[in-house]
């Protein structure tokens, strides 16, 4: 399997064929996100984005919709800090269709202001549901302590949201999407049962020159670190969630982030790294414990985080637990045995999920969308193989910094 | 192979049974992928269970996660292990089956098999164990108590049904998590975890030759169960009336959920039913997408119109948005819900919803969790071939055959109604 890439001055497809039979999946990515509006304007994309399937100026959101849905055709639009994309799955013979389908709804999107208000009283119902997710709010505050007002990696304060979202309007809409042209510098992307000259056929009148629109955002340093604990106190909520961790400095590129990866997926990557076996697996404290490396795109670092959830009396007994274990990690880094495990897990899991054409798709997509090379999704295992022990225990020890940590909880507290 | 015995053979794949011990054993060509898929499929639900021991069947599932007499803690290859040969693992309960399945690179296939065989019947289920894993069940009871939707089903279901176990959720009720004994786990084990009552599938890229061969050399040496496997004998009475149930939680967003009893999975009616929810609310096409959804009334839809062994439910909620009230998206619900029994509904409408499930089919074939789950709820029902088959007898379906399915099952006397209503309370 290789993945076959067409470009030309206007888009760029890969075609990535594989064994699967009967049916293509794939995207459509248009660089035009949050990153290419104002602060205050943060709310436009994800709503035009939602927008593109209630109709378009040539057909209504009735007739837009059966058209999809009558071939079995599924199209899910969302955006990323960077990109709006259009996700599809369809059969062989309706392939043409629902590309055509997909450039309608972005280039011809009707953004018709009923569409505007019956969108808002679901995005506000959306919202509301914010305040009272344990999950969401332990993000919040998480990421309220580690990055400034406007930082792209600070979550929104529900409050916050509704008052952008009431500042959205039908002429607002328009006037983001008159800003520049879905199909220049589009990138498609086609994994399944799918031929590079059937698509060539099909996106051959796509493309056409046409607007590119600015970056406006400007990338914003994490606050300083700074030891922190933050708490948000929700009724009725039986479980609280807890985020424990800082901001990092090294991007996705950095030659130290794959042995800080394979650090923090020891510590807690899956059922069998070190939080699940003890914090879970032999102290009974939690079902989902666990820690991850998040926040990363392009040439912008992120944070790393530890999570879990925990009934409001094992709370104190769950966070000294997963403490204990930060500490023995931070102190003795990991083994040799411990790493070979992890790599021959991370790689095989990663071989794993790339049998699913979905799957291979959207790391394709995301590999792209963070400047990878297109060749990325084949080499990262080999990569991950030359990791040392050196390498990771050093990231540990240059990276993560326990007098620093920031620990957020919420639910019934 | 002269241990097994063909017993079927429909849409590329095959079934077996062991002759020794009566392993029912599904083999699923699908070379996609140097990836194999292994599923280990027990005929034991919380619909086994009853007062005292709710939750049972979903405990001692993690209960297995702790070691057996070959692969253990101690010799450093309990089953966590294989995540470390690229395998991704897990387990779920439901109201009819148990089911343990690992996907992972085809060179190990070996591995998933030999552990599997062993925790059949050689698990610990172990009293300090419990005492651990009791407490990682109860947080998971409370992360789900920590949702609206999961909150009014659980009443839904329990004002629904009165004397069948489909009564209880899977996960139990809280006070039967905590105090059940580890006797009551083990003989729970030691009567439902056999090899005449359970179903092994494999798939993806394996020789048919070489994957019998592993199933007879750890599951062969199995026996059968020296008593009968029980069958659950409780029906439920006849729904005299209408019931209704408020929950009021401070939580988001309200919900308004309408259940009605539907006929047993293998039923034919059943696939009505299926069609029925689909033309009520899959797709932005769907009757109370257009009128709910679409007009800012609710967030999104959901459904429960899944077969199960005995007599089910449809149950279809709303999520509302502040602008909408409970009332108001009821009588919508149950004016779209009447208009099936009074007037046929479409071809485009009824070959849309046909559509749309086939298509899910194809593309189910490219994810292993997605075919493992869906031969898995196949076998639950004790037909094998229920959703290979389903694309074929629902081109048959008329929407004669939806009005009366309609007519006989979507009525008041059978219905039970929940409202989620968020309650105000002081939120920091």
């Amino acid at each position: 399997m290789s993945i076959q890439t067409t470009s030309n001055e206007n888009l760029t497809y890969h075609v990535l064929k594989t064994q699967n039979k009967g049916y293509i999946t794939g995207c459509c990515m248009v660089p035009m996100s949050v990153l290419n509006v104002d602060y205050h304007e943060r709310m436009i994309p994800e709503l035009f984005a939602q927008l593109t399937e209630m109709g378009t100026t040539k057909q209504s959101e009735d007739a837009f919709n059966h058209a999809l849905e009558s071939k079995g055709i599924n199209t899910h639009i969302g955006i990323t800090h960077s990109h709006t994309v259009v996700s599809f799955t369809c059969l062989k013979p309706d392939l043409a269709q629902a590309l055509q389908l997909i450039h309608e709804q972005l280039v011809s999107p009707k953004l018709a202001a009923s569409s505007v208000e019956s969108l808002k009283d679901r995005i506000r119902a959306n919202i509301n549901h914010m305040k009272d997710n344990t999950a969401y709010r332990a993000s919040l505050l998480f990421t309220e302590a580690m990055f400034p007002k406007e930082h792209i990696l600070r979550k929104s304060d529900p409050n916050e949201l509704v008052t952008l979202l009431e500042g959205v309007t039908e002429q607002s809409v328009k006037a983001y999407h008159k800003l520049f042209d879905p199909m220049h510098h589009a990138k498609w992307i086609l994994v399944g049962d799918v031929e590079t000259h059937e698509v060539s056929a099909i996106l051959a009148d796509f493309g056409k020159s046409g607007a590119v629109a600015p970056r406006k955002y400007k990338p914003l340093a994490a606050n300083p670190l700074k030891a922190a604990t933050k708490k948000v106190s929700i009724k009725d909520k039986q479980s609280v969630d807890i985020k424990l961790g800082h901001a990092l400095s090294i991007d996705l590129h950095h030659p130290d982030y794959l042995p800080l990866l394979l650090a923090v997926d020891a510590l807690g990557g899956s059922f069998s790294a070190r939080l699940m076996r003890t914090v879970r697996d032999e102290d009974g404290l939690t079902y989902n414990v666990g820690s991850t490396l998040s926040g990363f795109h392009e040439h912008h670092p992120g944070y790393w985080e530890v999570y879990g959830s925990f009934s409001p009396k094992l709370l104190d007994k769950g966070i000294q637990a997963i403490q204990k274990q930060l500490k023995l990690w931070v102190s003795k880094g990991i083994s040799q045995e411990e790493l070979s495990e992890r790599k021959q897990g991370m790689v095989g899991r990663y071989q794993v999920s790339l049998s699913n054409p979905s799957t291979l798709a959207s790391k394709i997509a995301t590999n792209i969308e963070n400047g990878f090379e297109i060749d990325h999704i084949y080499t990262l295992p080999e990569r991950i193989n030359q990791v040392t022990l050196e390498q990771v225990n050093q990231a540990i020890k240059k990276y993560i910094d326990l007098d620093m940590l920031i620990c957020a909880q919420a639910g019934n507290i | 192979m002269a241990s097994f015995k063909e017993v079927a053979n429909a849409h590329g794949a095959k079934k077996f049974e062991m002759q020794s011990n009566g392993l029912q054993v599904i083999l699923m060509p699908n070379p996609i992928a140097a990836v194999c898929g292994f599923q280990v499929t027990y005929h034991v639900g919380s619909r086994d269970e009853g007062v005292g021991h709710t939750g049972a069947t979903h405990l001692l599932e993690h209960l297995m996660f702790k070691g057996s007499k070959l692969y253990n803690k101690e010799k450093n290859n309990n089953i966590d292990q294989l995540e470390n040969i690229g395998a991704i693992l897990n387990a779920t309960t439901w109201l009819d089956r148990t089911n343990y399945f690992e996907v992972l690179p085809k060179e190990y296939l070996e591995q998933a098999c030999a552990i599997e065989a062993d925790r059949m019947r050689n698990a610990f289920i172990d009293e300090k164990d419990r005492q651990a894993e009791m407490t990682v069940v109860r947080n998971e009871f409370e992360r789900d108590e920590n949702s609206a939707v999961s909150a009014l089903h659980k009443n839904i279901w329990s004002t629904a049904y009165m004397a069948h176990p489909y009564h209880h959720n899977t996960i139990g009720w809280l006070s039967d998590i905590e105090n059940v004994s580890i006797e009551r786990l083990k003989e729970f084990y030691n009567t439902f975890y056999w090899p005449n009552n359970a179903t092994v599938t494999v798939m993806g890229d394996f020789e048919e030759e070489a994957a019998l061969a592993l199933i007879e050399k750890y599951f062969g040496k199995i026996g059968k169960s020296p008593h009968p496997i029980p069958e659950v004998y409780t029906k439920e009475p006849k729904q005299d009336g209408p019931k209704r149930l408020i929950v009021k939680r401070v939580g988001e967003p309200g919900v308004v959920g309408i259940a009605f009893k539907t006929p047993k999975g293998l039923s034919d009616e059943h696939l009505n039913i299926q069609i029925i929810s689909g033309i009520l609310q899959m797709g932005k096409s769907s009757r109370l997408y257009k009128r709910l959804v679409a007009k800012g009334l609710a967030v999104s839809l959901y459904a429960e119109d899944y077969p199960n062994i005995d007599e089910g439910l449809l149950v279809i909620y709303a999520l509302l948005t502040p602008k909408a009230t409970h009332e108001k998206v009821e009588a919508i619900m149950l004016e779209e819900i009447e208009r099936l029994k009074t007037e046929k509904v479409s071809k485009e409408e009824l070959d849309r919803v046909r559509t749309m499930i086939e298509a899910e089919f194809v593309y189910a074939r490219g994810s292993f969790f997605s075919s493992l789950s869906q031969i898995n709820e196949a076998i639950a029902l004790k037909d094998w071939t229920y959703y290979l088959d389903m694309p074929n007898k629902m081109a048959k379906i008329t929407a004669q055959d939806l009005q009366e399915t309609a007519i006989k099952y979507l009525i008041e006397d059978s219905s039970t109604t929940g409202y989620f209503i968020p309650k105000q309370g002081e939120k920091a």
